[in-house]
């Protein structure tokens, strides 16, 4: 029975959308301080994600038809089931719905999932307190589909109208039987049947009972042996007793009550009985009948006490709350939030992981038993159980803020913050039990996922947060359902994010971005990056040369990459020398930097650097004039280095000129030359004396650094990248004249030292030798392992020149990368480059580099200059801030309405006859025939349409007769398919 | 096609068979045609209820031709008439038959009753008392009468028409709805058209007709059409129209049974073996409704109409 009714959809927000906006905006927040491309596409995921989720949890109300069917009416107090028939009307389907009836405090009734089309069937028990006429029922629906953002309620308000009887009550004892009734009154009442006067209707026998008259008792049955029987008619009492309203001694309240319980007393009792209301009179009678009929003038005539419709119910706890997860859902969200938890441990201390592990493990062992113990048992024991948990979590959590001060000194810095919340996040995990608890997970989850974005935005990185962000998500789902099955989840959050990503992506385009550079920078405190520091101290650069980890990659838009001996990538410039080994930059105050001119030799390089957390910026050498974060920037003009306005933390790029050929210009000042002179007082004596040696008598500089070159290749120098550990003033003694084994470090703070000692100004340059030419990127990798240091020697007229220890010692180095060098030199590289799997192997690994490289170019860097540029490709270059706005909310805009359409779309047919003939009824009807009806079989609307249209008849008789042999006859395939279409097509 | 095999299986129903069948079904309807005037819908449907294998139900006022048409329906088939008028007093023995004490054989013999024919009209059912209808209605669905202890089988075919008169007459027992359902159909003649009225008037008596009109089938002829009748194609979609019927006739409380799911779909496809398909199609199901339903269901022939209304075709 579908009934006449109202309704109203309302999303409600709660909690977890507070945190989700909390989320989004920390994401766009965070994209916009690192300038991060995969945070700002994190976040226009999240965020259209979320608007979806918010359409999707309305429509999914929206798609549900209910029908009802008859309800019994009831008594009051008392629950009576109406039974509903839900049906999902759009080609989306409904999933996890709640219905229950306002009036009513009992549990909800769960759908699981109604396919489109298809249709489920509860009954939810409707319960009135009062007695009176029902108007009307009033159904909700419930669900926080599908993931839980967002509350989606649905009230339905069903005519279904009944009366509410009374509940009898009341002691008063009858009235007495007083009225004399005509014999009429009675001869309808279908129960029949009592004693009475003979020449009614005689309507059976039935036993003796005392009391019964003896005049009434059928003798002659008695004669043949029958047991006493009572001959009855159909009518035959005489008195009727009379229950008025008006003279009960009682109040209002209590009348409708009595007067129930004297019904049943008189329907008990077999007394035929008259009612008196105010305003009714009904008649004496007895029987089912008659009662029912005073009952419902007795419901009719009570007070009306109907709930007024805009008292909002209190709703029973949810699915969300009440419903206790199998350990299954849970295991998958653990491993995770696991996961996303260890990508964090370049940041997190391992202390704080571990903890957390230990939680998720603990959680999924021991709790889960005991959640699963008491399961019958009242909810008694399971909130002791919660109690418990919660202290528990109370002391995971101090123990974890305690360790987290411990290992990062700080618990109210960035990376102690993240700390904790893995710390909270596995204390919540302890005690939670039900969807809601585990949507706060799922939820943390994302931010950790953010925050593992924040730390490194290499592809693989990125690949993998994405991954596990959708893993939650399906996690999110999950929870939703009460029935077990990954398949719809899986499915469901795959669709949900092919739908989201693209309109992402356009936002991520569009949407205008601003850097924010002023408020504070994440990450700061790296603890694990490598990379060349602002000290040189022996094995310190083979340790980091041993590190396979890209360094910065560059590239050479205007010419082609520089050869192998002159690709001297300059990092930093160390004056300061503590004991020969030893190398400082020494203090210096900055000089204001001279404007160099750019000539038409000069190489351009475009450096993406990873983040190493200083300031330095390689090039190659000499640079010339930089352009960092848009600004010119110019060589520092005592070390001819480049520096960074801020701390690279995150990936940095920036443009470099640099000359390979030029000289350093100007003079050297007199401090500055004591401070290339300068040597630590306790160096050794041999040390010394082998610098005097090698300055003789009246060499220039340049033969003295010859003399020097030359000597200690004589001695037969080992290069290798595990020197051993050289330590005390007498290091640089062991190194030159005992062990003579070292690394580029060794060879060049020993020569700068000897050169000093020579009186020839000498300092140490740090940077990178050499770099991986990348054929299919375009560009060059530069890793750690190329990590070098070299002698730049003071010569007059000439200004600082290079002078690489390291080349002279071991040519080899300057043609081969050093692993290559250090495995058996050129032979062997020629070995390893005939070999398919090195070939392969290396072309897989520059491949993969190339895309690392673009989805660093593309997406993690694109910020506001590449939207201009973007823009100005499109030729849209005017457009600027408000009008991106514009366009990204307009954009939005439509793509949600298309949403919104999309879900609303009607149950797809299946059956292709079928489809046709639905489109041949559309057809014929813009054709101006009447429209088919949907009870309407095929042969009878073709008659009726032949009525309105003869023109048509024999087209569209025979046409509906092809069908309808095709759809309900024995064999389907008899008909030509495309005929029919066509003929339906040549319909005019 | 009288020597056909009887066991359903080994027949096919083929496009031919049924254009056979329809025609032969169409001249029977002629046939009666002739004779009650102006009411083709209601002779087609109690043709309909006799090729179903069903029992039928006259619900109407006296006079309307119901005895004339179930005469005419035995005649046309060369069928064993009988014809039992009901009343107040009738009692089970005297439809059953009992069993009376021979003296020259010194036992019980069983005198058949007038239950035992081919065609029994039991007219005005619902004077009778319970009791007397129960028996009859234990024979309907039974198929033989048990007197003693001795079951006495019921010739074959075994059609009962059964005439009602409307309960707001005096003195009538109603049926109830469990013996309603027994009845395959319920059908009601109504006053005829004008038109066919006149002709009526005008033309000779019908009994005399009735006495001269020659049959037009023979049994074994109408038997081997029940048998395709059982053999009409019925398809998923249709199935699932039936099922929706019947649900939305039960969302309201009590609805149609399963066999009334069944009854509807054995008149249905006897309806549409009269039109010579070999497929049920809605339409025959919409046709057929209406008098199989409309007694099964508490809303009678308006709750009927809704529900066709209402349930889609898929």
């Amino acid at each position: 029975m579908k009934s006449g009714r109202t309704s109203s959809i309302r999303v409600r927000w709660n909690l977890h959308t507070v945190s989700l906006l909390g989320i989004v905006l920390s994401m766009g927040y965070a994209g916009a301080v690192q300038n991060n491309g995969a945070a700002y596409l994190l976040c226009f995921v999240t965020a259209v994600l979320a608007a979806m989720t918010w359409l999707r949890a309305r429509e999914n109300l929206r798609g549900v038809q209910i029908s009802t069917g008859r309800m019994a009416g009831g008594k009051a107090g008392e629950a009576t089931k109406l039974p509903l028939e839900l049906r999902a009307a759009t080609g989306q389907g409904v999933w996890g719905v709640e219905v229950m009836s306002a009036q009513s405090d009992a549990k909800w009734s769960f759908i699981e999932e109604i396919d489109a089309g298809g249709s489920a069937h509860v009954s939810v028990p409707v319960k009135v307190a009062e007695a009176g006429v029902q108007e009307s029922v009033r159904i909700i629906l419930r669900s926080s589909y599908p993931m839980g953002f967002f509350s989606a309620e649905r009230v339905i308000e069903i005519a279904a109208a009944r009366r509410i009887h009374p509940k009898a009550e009341g002691s008063l004892p009858l009235p007495a039987a007083d009225t004399p009734i005509k014999g009429e009154a009675l001869s309808f009442t279908p129960a029949g049947g009592r004693p009475g006067r003979e020449g009614d209707d005689f309507a059976g026998m039935r036993e003796w009972q005392p009391g019964d008259s003896l005049r009434h008792v059928d003798w002659r049955a008695v004669a043949r042996g029958r047991p006493l029987l009572v001959k009855q008619w159909a009518s035959g009492s005489s008195h009727a007793l009379t229950m008025d309203w008006e003279k009960i001694d009682l109040p209002e309240s209590a009348r409708a009550g009595q007067i129930a319980r004297w019904i049943e007393e008189a329907e008990l009792g077999g007394t035929p009985y008259a009612l008196r209301l105010p305003g009714v009179e009904i008649d004496a009678g007895l029987g089912p009948a008659h009662a029912q009929r005073c009952l419902d003038s007795l419901a009719e005539a009570s007070p009306q006490t109907q709930e007024t419709a805009d008292k909002t119910p209190r709703l029973p706890p949810g699915h969300e709350r009440s419903a206790h997860l199998p350990p299954w859902p849970l295991l998958v969200l653990c491993i995770t939030l696991g996961l996303t938890a260890m990508m964090l441990m370049d940041i997190v201390p391992v202390s704080a992981v571990i903890l957390f592990i230990g939680c998720a493990v603990w959680r999924l062992r021991f709790a889960e038993q005991g959640w699963k113990k008491q399961p019958a048992k009242a909810s008694q024991a399971r909130t002791k159980i919660a109690t418990s948990y919660s202290y528990i979590s109370v002391g995971v959590l101090l123990v974890g803020v305690l360790a987290v001060q411990i290992s990062t000194g700080n618990v109210l810095s960035m990376e102690g913050g993240i700390a904790v919340l893995l710390v909270l996040l596995g204390g919540k995990l302890l005690e939670s039990r039900t969807p809601h608890d585990f949507q706060v997970l799922s939820l943390v989850g994302w931010f950790l996922c953010l925050c593992s974005l924040l730390t490194d935005q290499s592809l693989s990185r990125s690949l993998w947060t994405f991954a596990l962000f959708a893993t939650i998500g399906v996690c999110m789902v999950r929870f939703r359902r009460g029935a077990d099955g990954w398949l719809p989840p899986l499915k469901l959050t795959g669709i949900m994010l092919a739908q989201a990503l693209p309109v992402a992506a356009v936002l991520f385009f569009a949407f205008p971005r601003s850097s924010i550079g002023f408020l504070g920078q994440f990450g700061t405190q790296r603890t694990h990056v490598t990379g060349i520091s602002s000290s040189l101290e022996p094995g310190r650069i083979s340790e980091i040369a041993k590190s396979d980890e890209v360094s910065f990659r560059a590239e050479f838009p205007s010419s082609a990459p520089p050869e192998n001996f002159s690709r001297y990538w300059r990092c930093l410039v160390l004056w300061q020398c503590d004991d020969g080994l030893t190398w400082q930059k020494g203090s210096w105050s900055f000089q204001p930097p001279l404007g160099g001119i750019k000539r038409a030799g000069d190489v351009r390089q475009i450096i993406t650097l990873e983040p190493h957390g200083q300031r330095w910026l390689p090039a190659l050498d000499l640079p010339i004039e930089a352009f960092d974060e848009g600004r010119q920037s110019l060589p520092d003009y005592q070390d001819d280095t480049l520096v960074a306005y801020e701390n690279v933390d995150s990936l940095h790029r920036f443009e470099v000129h640099s000359r390979l050929t030029q000289k350093t210009s100007g003079k050297l000042t007199p401090t500055q030359r004591a401070a290339a002179l300068r040597l630590p007082e306790d160096l050794s004596p041999r040390v010394r004396a082998l610098g005097q040696e090698f300055k003789g008598k009246g060499f220039t500089d340049v033969q003295i650094a010859q003399r020097a070159v030359e000597h200690l290749r004589a001695q037969g120098f080992q290069y290798t990248l595990e020197p051993g550990v050289y330590e005390g003033p007498q290091a640089l003694e062991q190194f030159i004249f005992d062990r003579r084994v070292g690394f580029c470090e060794h060879f060049s703070a020993a020569f700068a030292t000897l050169m000093r000692a020579a009186g020839v100004p000498a300092r140490i340059v740090i940077g990178y030798m050499g770099g991986e030419w990348s054929p299919r990127g375009g560009y060059m990798i530069v890793r750690q392992s190329d990590a070098h240091a070299w002698t730049e020697l003071w010569i007059e007229g000439q200004g600082w020149t290079r002078v690489d220890p390291t080349a002279a010692l071991v040519p080899g180095r300057m043609t081969l990368d050093l692993r290559t060098l250090l495995a058996g030199g050129e032979e062997e590289l020629e070995r390893q480059r005939e070999s398919l799997l090195w070939r392969s192997f290396t072309g897989l690994r520059l491949w993969w580099d190339s895309i690392e490289y673009s989805w660093f170019n593309t997406v993690i860097s694109f910020d506001e200059e590449s939207q201009i540029a973007w823009m100005n490709w499109l030729g849209l270059g005017q457009l600027r801030g408000h009008w991106l706005l514009l366009i990204s909310g307009g954009f939005l805009l439509i793509t949600l309405i298309g949403f919104t359409l999309w879900l609303r779309r009607p149950v797809r047919v299946r059956d292709p006859w079928l489809r046709s003939w639905l489109q041949l009824c559309t057809r014929l009807e813009k054709l101006g025939a009447p429209a088919r009806r949907a009870s309407e079989g095929p042969l009878s609307y073709a008659e009726r349409v032949a009525l309105a249209k003869p023109a048509l008849g024999p087209q569209i008789r025979s046409l509906a007769g092809e069908y309808a042999e095709v759809r309900y006859g024995p064999k389907n395939d008899v008909r030509d398919f495309h005929a029919f279409q066509q003929a339906m097509r040549e319909l005019r | 096609m009288s020597s056909r095999p009887a066991s359903p299986h080994d027949l096919v129903l083929t496009a031919a068979e049924a254009a056979a069948s329809a025609e032969s079904l169409r001249l029977l309807n002629e046939a009666l045609s002739q004779i009650i005037l102006g009411k083709e819908q209601i002779v087609r449907l109690a043709v309909t209820c006799l090729l179903a294998r069903g029992h039928l139900l006259f619900e109407d006022q006296p006079g309307v031709g119901k005895t004339l048409l179930s005469q005419a329906l035995a005649q046309s088939l060369g069928l064993q008439f009988r014809r039992v008028q009901f009343t107040s007093d009738l009692l089970p023995a005297d439809i059953l038959g009992a069993s009376i004490y021979d003296r020259e054989a010194g036992s019980f013999t069983f005198h058949q009753g007038p239950v035992f024919t081919q065609v029994l009209l039991a007219d005005e059912i619902n004077r009778a008392t319970p009791k007397t209808q129960s028996a009859l209605l234990e024979a309907m669905e039974e198929g033989k009468v048990t007197c003693d202890g001795t079951p006495h089988t019921l010739p074959v075919p075994f059609f009962v028409i059964a005439t009602q008169n409307p309960s707001t007459q005096i003195g009538t027992f109603m049926l109830p709805e469990s013996q309603l359902d027994r009845f395959l159909m319920r059908l009601a003649l109504g006053a005829p058209e004008r038109g066919a009225e006149r002709v009526m008037l005008q033309g000779q008596d019908r009994r005399e007709m009735l006495r001269a009109m020659p049959p037009v089938m023979t049994w074994s002829e109408l038997s081997h059409m029940q048998q395709l009748a059982r053999l009409v194609h019925v398809s998923e979609p249709l199935l699932d129209y039936l099922q929706d019927l019947l649900a939305a006739s039960r969302s309201g409380g009590h609805g149609m049974s399963p066999r009334a799911g069944l009854a509807l779909l054995a008149a249905a496809r006897a309806w549409a073996l009269m039109e010579g398909r070999v497929m049920v199609l809605p339409e025959d199901v919409q046709a057929v409704a209406s008098s199989v339903m409309s007694h099964r269901l508490a809303g009678g022939l308006d709750e009927v109409e809704r529900l066709l209304d209402e349930v889609a075709v898929p």
